[in-house]
C-alpha cells in the first residue's frame, strides 16, 4: 500500500502497523507522531493498523519564536 | 516589593520569554539565551528528516536548564493546531502551549475565531494554554473566558521589529483585565519597546527575532534583560501624571534677575 510519510509517497507491505513502520524508518527520539492529522500517543502505536493512502506525520523538536 | 510572575501556578523570576529561532548558529542561540536571563525559551516542532529537526538541538536546549514553552507556529486550521499541541505535549512533556493559529499569510495575524475553537479544545483536553491573539480587547476577554490565565497580544506583526503599533488597545486590554497574566508577544525590535510595554503593566514580553537577528545578538539579549527590568520597576514605582502645560523643575523662589527689567 502507499503512505504519505512525512509529506513523500512510500510503499509498505499491506497489513503494516503504525509501530512496525516507525521501526522500519528508524524514526529517532525524541519524536511524535500523527496520522492523518488526529495525534497518535506513543502506547497505541502498536494497534494502529494503516490504510493505503494514509498520511503519516512524525515530528521532532526545531527552534521556534 | 514586586509580585513575582506566575504562569499558571509555575513562579518565574524573570519576566523576558525568548525564542531559540533564527541565530546565526547554536552557539550564539545558547549564548544569548543566557544574557536575556530568561527562564522559558519557546520551541516546536517540525517533520524529522529535514535540516534543523532532531535530537542535537533538543539537546542544546535541554542543556540551558530552561523551561520550555512548545508552538504551534505555522498551523492555519484548528485541527492542525490542536493536533500539533497534544505532540508538543508528548515529545516536551509539558501543558503548556503557546497557541498559535495563523490567519493570514501577509501578516500573519491570528485567526481570532479559530484561537478561540482551538483554546476551547485544548483546555478541555488538560492544556495550559498560552494564545498568541491580537490586540482585540472581545477575543481576548473570551479566551479569559474559556480559562486562559495567561493572554499574549501581539505588539506587532512576527518578525518586524515595528515595536507597540497600537498602545491603546494594549492599555485598554491591561486596564479590563487586570487579573489576567498578560504578556506582549511578537513584533518587538528595540529594548525601548520592551520597556514600554513593561511601563503600561504588562507581566512579561516574549520575543525572539529581535534579539537573534540583531547585529550582536548577545548583547542585545543583555540589553533587552535590562530594560525589561527597568520598565517593570518604571511599572511599580508608578509614573508622574502627564501635564499639558510645563512646570519648572527647579524652585523659582529665590530666583535672581527674576522681573527686574
Amino acid at each position: 500500500m502507499n503512505l504519505i510519510i512525512n509529506g513523500e509517497k512510500r510503499d509498505v507491505e499491506s497489513d503494516t502497523t503504525l509501530l512496525v513502520l516507525l521501526a522500519q524508518l528508524g524514526a529517532s527520539e525524541p519524536y511524535a507522531v500523527a496520522v492523518n492529522q488526529s495525534f497518535v500517543p506513543r502506547e497505541q502505536c502498536e494497534g494502529i493498523a494503516l490504510a493505503d493512502g494514509d498520511q503519516i506525520e512524525i515530528l521532532s523538536p526545531i527552534q521556534g519564536g | 516589593m514586586d509580585k513575582p510572575l506566575t504562569i499558571y501556578g509555575q513562579t518565574l523570576s524573570t519576566r523576558l520569554f525568548i525564542g531559540s529561532a533564527l541565530y546565526p548558529s547554536p552557539a550564539v542561540m545558547q549564548q544569548s539565551i543566557k544574557a536575556s536571563g530568561a527562564e522559558v525559551v519557546t520551541v516546536s516542532l517540525r517533520r524529522q528528516g529535514t535540516l534543523e529537526a532532531g535530537n542535537d538541538f533538543w539537546q542544546l536546549i535541554k542543556d540551558t536548564g530552561l523551561k520550555v514553552l512548545p508552538n504551534t507556529a505555522g498551523c492555519h486550521s484548528v485541527q492542525e493546531a490542536v493536533t500539533l499541541a497534544k505532540m508538543c505535549r508528548e515529545v516536551f512533556q509539558t501543558n503548556w502551549i503557546k497557541l498559535e493559529l495563523i490567519g493570514d499569510e501577509y501578516n500573519l495575524q491570528p485567526d481570532p475565531i479559530g484561537l478561540l475553537e482551538a483554546t476551547k479544545q485544548l483546555i478541555d483536553d488538560g492544556f495550559e494554554v498560552l494564545p498568541y491573539c491580537t490586540d482585540d480587547l472581545v477575543i481576548c476577554q473570551k479566551l479569559v473566558d474559556l480559562g486562559c490565565e495567561v493572554l499574549m497580544p501581539w505588539g506587532a506583526p512576527i518578525g518586524t521589529g515595528k515595536g507597540l503599533l497600537n498602545p491603546y488597545a494594549l492599555k485598554t486590554i491591561r486596564e479590563r483585565l487586570p487579573n489576567t497574566t498578560l504578556l506582549v508577544d511578537a513584533g518587538l525590535g528595540l529594548p525601548s519597546h520592551a520597556a514600554i510595554a513593561m511601563e503600561m503593566g504588562y507581566d512579561a514580553v516574549l520575543l525572539n527575532s529581535a534579539v537573534a537577528q540583531a547585529g550582536d545578538p548577545i548583547a542585545m539579549a543583555k540589553a533587552f534583560s535590562l530594560a525589561v527590568d527597568a520598565g517593570r520597576i518604571a511599572y511599580e514605582a508608578k509614573a508622574m501624571p502627564e501635564k499639558e502645560v510645563a512646570k519648572p523643575s527647579t524652585p523659582t523662589m529665590g530666583m535672581p534677575f527674576w522681573h527686574q527689567q
